[in-house]
């Protein structure tokens, strides 16, 4: 499964990134420090590359992460079925959750440190969505 | 043979005789009658043989007839005699009969002849010859007959009523014998002229009894045959007709000393409208001489006239014979002719006056009476007792009340009302009773109970003996200018009493009055004030432009405003104030004055400043307030819930795993960033309460920068950089000394940190001035600057990068702010890719 980190905190990364190997050590993860850098290998990506599941920060120099959403626009068709998009952020600002409303293509929200249960649910989440794309013939 | 024969003819002469011939028994029963019965009476000869001769007679004729026949028998003799017949159809039939009796055969045999149209010309003849004795003897004229020798013959009853003589004693006589001897004189000479055949007219007179009399008569000839038989007379009286000719004579002739002496002018005129008569005073109303009009036509004369007013009236009288009178301007002679035109079987008779002084005074009076009917103003005719007799219509705008509601009635009862002042209108109505010209101010009340104040004047009118004959009222509305004098009474007894101030000034602005609160609150009294425009005295250096120019534009306009602006007082002292101005217009609607209210707003302006330096504060605290919540719940929280997570992690790791030690130093680095951030908070919770409370002492700038640059010095070297300090020396603020390092700290480093790696760093220091208010220092770098429209307003926010290949926490700039305003000063950038920033910091002299 590949997935995407993008975060301005390395020792976030660095966190993020091995929970995620913990619970399954097979995972293509690739790590972007800026907005910027995630986007220029999604747009450069074809359709085998885009990563499965992405974890986005939000409080980011230059492009945070609602930049970074806004961004996507042009790419938001092709990401809908293949990609599920969690905030990662460890915000606990109220008004971040309801920003959220505006970006329906965003699948959730998960607050910072990232635990094992969360990684089981999206990755459970991830097995139930590729067996319905199956069944819807894709 | 023979007598056989003349039986036959005598037989054929019978039947076919015209005349009836029959014969009767000596009882009267009819033994023959031939049958040209039936022609004459209808009955055929054998419906009358056998029957009585008096079953065919005419009843009336009976008795005589029976006598005639009777008579007839047993005489010889030829007798003739007429009796009646009733025809078979009725109607009677006269017959002449000859009878002769026949002793023999006791027979009398008749021969009738039938009378009818005898009888009928004979009646005729008797009628006319009747009628014409009728009309000789009952003929109102005299009539009478001569025969050639000059005697009468005949008389009328007329002429024996006149001459009070039987008619024997006249028949017979000649006509000599009742005339006087010159009258029979003129009689036979007449008559001698009448017997050689000629008809003569001429006049008789002669007295009868004292009385003279005189006769219009005819005398013609009667001719028979060629021979004058006789002369018929016929004399028609007419001595009252000549009574009368020479009385109209006589008249006329009086008529005309009349018509000279009557002051009417006069003239008359013929059918063909020529002049017959002109009187003295004609002749001086139309100037002209008489004697050049008479027998002239005259519409010749007076050509203008013709189809003019007295053509067409003239024409109309004679037309219709009706007198004509009119009224009509004579342009001839400048005049205004009153006319009578008496049409006659002559022409026309003209009377005319002179009415010029009456037409000019009756249009005098009619315009008068125009103007009184159709004025705004209530006019009221009264008679001396103040009765009404007149009002016009301005009087029933006025007052609701028609003229037919008041005649007769006294003003004063039904106008006066309630609030009318009684006591002052009977002694201005005693004035005008005595007949003094009298005007006054009064309420009265409409019909619909409105109040209606009129100035009134009354004027008493005389009769030509000096007597007062009535009254003549006009009534002027002024019950607006009445209202608005109250309103004004009322308003300036507010005016006069209110703290407020007010001012009431003439149409261009020049003050005319103000009252006390306008002295309490500015200082100036009226006197210093009067004549001059306020704004001269109130207004001064901080008095804005703009407000005072729209103020003239409003005032121009004539319109109602409100303004605000600084104004002085006398004292010199400043203060706000409101100032409502309404214009005051005339009933024309021009602007009379203006009223000014002055309300001092300088408390509520204070409260106002104050009012908007809270808001200003508690949004500063409050955007204070959700920047540090968002410290919170970001900067602070991610080295948290880094440490957390670590901390997780680090009880899944093997100890030995080198995963492990790498994990444990991160856990260690991120204790350190929560350090940092904690630390942060403590210097901006410092900066913020220490706020115009912290210490400031005079702070050289150079003297600042060298510090920064020696403690840089390291870095700085490092990369290259260069310093240009233009600061001169001596340049100074009083601020807070660790404020003003921090700010020049974070220039410098960031200058550092953000250069260019294509050229050296260069870092400009200059100060613009030291001016009275504060100083303003700029500081640019040639470094790698940063997009001023992504950057947004985020430059100085807390926690805000722009660089993700540096590291930084994002506060510097923030701190330079803060501190910044900490001191009452401010911060501005400006930043290019690729060229440099500038910083421009200003901070004031305290």
């Amino acid at each position: 499964m590949k997935i995407f980190i993008i975060d301005d905190d390395h020792l976030s990364i660095f966190l993020s990134k091995n929970m995620l190997i913990m619970e399954d050590a097979t995972l293509d993860i690739k790590t972007f420090l800026s907005g910027a850098k995630a986007l220029d290998a999604l747009f450069a990506s074809d359709e085998d590359s885009i990563p499965e599941v992405m974890f986005l920060d939000l409080n980011m120099p230059i492009m945070d992460g609602w930049g970074f959403l806004d961004a996507l626009a042009p790419l938001k068709c092709r990401l809908r079925e293949r990609c599920s998009i969690y905030i990662l952020t460890s915000s606990l600002d109220t008004s971040d959750t309801a920003r959220l409303q505006d970006y329906p293509f965003v699948t959730g929200l998960i607050h910072k440190p990232i635990k094992s249960e969360d990684i089981d649910i999206i990755f459970s989440f991830q097995k139930s969505k590729a067996k319905s794309l199956v069944l819807l013939g894709f | 043979m023979k007598s056989n024969q003349a039986l036959f003819d005598f037989e054929k002469m019978v039947i076919h005789s015209l005349d009836i011939i029959g014969s009767i028994d000596i009882n009267g029963y009819i033994r023959y009658v031939s049958d040209v019965s039936k022609n004459i009476l209808g009955y055929k000869s054998s419906e009358m043989i056998g029957r009585h001769y008096s079953d065919f007679l005419h009843p009336d004729d009976l008795p005589k007839t029976e006598q005639t026949v009777r008579t007839l028998f047993h005489t010889s003799e030829k007798s003739a005699f007429e009796n009646r017949y009733i025809h078979k159809e009725g109607h009677v039939v006269p017959i002449r009969w000859y009878g002769v009796w026949s002793e023999d055969n006791n027979t009398l045999y008749c021969v009738g002849r039938d009378m009818t149209k005898q009888r009928k010309s004979q009646s005729r003849l008797e009628e006319s010859e009747q009628r014409y004795r009728v009309l000789f003897d009952n003929n109102p004229d005299v009539v009478f007959i001569e025969n050639r020798e000059g005697l009468i013959t005949e008389v009328n009853q007329q002429l024996v009523k006149s001459l009070r003589l039987s008619e024997a004693q006249l028949i017979n006589s000649p006509a000599s014998s009742f005339l006087p001897p010159d009258m029979a004189a003129v009689n036979e000479r007449y008559l001698q002229q009448a017997l050689l055949g000629n008809s003569l007219r001429f006049e008789f007179e002669f007295e009868i009894n004292g009385e003279t009399r005189i006769y219009d008569t005819i005398k013609y000839p009667v001719i028979v045959k060629d021979e004058v038989v006789c002369v018929q007379t016929i004399a028609k009286e007419i001595t009252s007709l000549v009574h009368s000719y020479n009385t109209i004579k006589r008249q006329a002739k009086r008529l005309g000393n009349i018509f000279e002496s009557i002051t009417n002018a006069f003239f008359t005129l013929d059918k063909e409208w020529n002049f017959t008569y002109i009187n003295s005073e004609a002749e001086r109303l139309l100037e002209i001489e008489r004697g050049c009009y008479i027998g002239e036509n005259a519409w010749q004369k007076f050509p203008i006239e013709k189809n003019g007013v007295f053509y067409r009236q003239y024409h109309h009288a004679v037309t219709t014979g009706k007198a004509a009178q009119f009224e009509a301007y004579y342009s001839g002679t400048d005049v205004w002719l009153d006319v009578r035109a008496f049409p006659s079987e002559e022409g026309i008779s003209v009377y005319f006056d002179d009415i010029t002084e009456k037409v000019k005074a009756r249009q005098e009076l009619e315009k008068l009476s125009l103007v009184a009917s159709k004025t705004t103003n209530g006019v009221i005719i009264t008679n001396r007792a103040r009765r009404i007799e007149w009002v016009n219509e301005g009087f029933t705008r006025l007052t609701g009340y028609r003229l037919e509601e008041v005649t007769g009635q006294i003003p004063s009862d039904f106008l006066h009302g309630q609030k009318t002042d009684k006591k002052a209108f009977e002694a201005v109505k005693d004035k005008m009773v005595s007949g003094e010209p009298v005007s006054f101010e009064i309420l009265n009340y409409r019909k619909d109970g409105e109040e209606l104040w009129l100035s009134v004047q009354v004027n008493p009118t005389y009769d030509g003996n000096g007597g007062i004959l009535g009254f003549v009222t006009v009534q002027t509305d002024i019950t607006d200018r009445v209202k608005s004098q109250q309103e004004l009474e009322k308003l300036s007894l507010v005016a006069s009493s209110t703290d407020n101030g007010v001012i009431i000034t003439d149409a261009c602005g020049r003050t005319e009055w103000v009252n006390e609160g306008f002295t309490k609150t500015t200082g100036y009294t009226l006197s210093e004030i009067a004549g001059r425009k306020p704004g001269d005295l109130l207004q001064g250096e901080e008095t804005e432009e703009a407000t005072v120019s729209m103020m003239r534009e409003k005032l121009r306009l004539g319109t109602h405003f409100n303004a605000m602006l600084i104004n002085y007082k006398k004292s010199g002292e400043k203060f706000w104030v409101s100032m409502d101005i309404t214009p005051v217009y005339d009933a024309i609607g021009t602007v009379r004055q203006f009223i000014a209210i002055l309300k001092d707003i300088t408390f509520r302006k204070e409260a106002e400043t104050n009012l908007l330096k809270m808001t200003q504060d508690l949004y500063a605290k409050n955007s204070d307030q959700q920047q540090f919540t968002y410290l919170v719940s970001h900067n602070l929280r991610a080295p948290v819930a880094n440490a957390m997570g670590l901390a997780n992690l680090l009880t899944k790791l093997n100890k030995d795993s080198e995963l492990y030690d790498k994990s444990l130093s991160v856990l260690n680095q991120s204790i350190t960033q929560l350090d940092n951030v904690l630390k942060d908070i403590n210097t901006i919770l410092t900066i913020r309460d220490s706020n115009g409370n912290m210490d400031q002492e005079q702070v050289s700038i150079n003297t600042v920068i060298d510090q920064v640059l020696s403690s840089l010095q390291e870095p700085f070297q490092k990369c290259g950089g260069a310093l240009v300090n233009c600061v001169e020396e001596g340049v100074s603020v009083k601020a807070n000394k660790a404020y003003v390092y921090s700010i020049f700290y974070n220039f410098l480093s960031n200058a550092i940190k953000y250069r260019s790696e294509e050229r050296p760093l260069v870092v400009r220091i200059k100060s613009f001035g030291n001016t009275a208010k504060g100083i303003l220092i700029s500081f640019s770098d040639n470094g790698s600057g940063f997009d001023m429209k992504k950057a947004n307003n985020n430059i100085f926010k807390l926690y805000k990068r722009f660089h993700v290949d540096k590291k930084g926490r994002g506060i510097g700039l923030y701190l330079v702010k803060t501190h910044l305003e900490a001191m009452g000063g401010h911060v501005e950038v400006t930043s290019k890719i690729g060229f440099g920033t500038r910083f421009l910091i200003y901070l004031p002299k305290i």
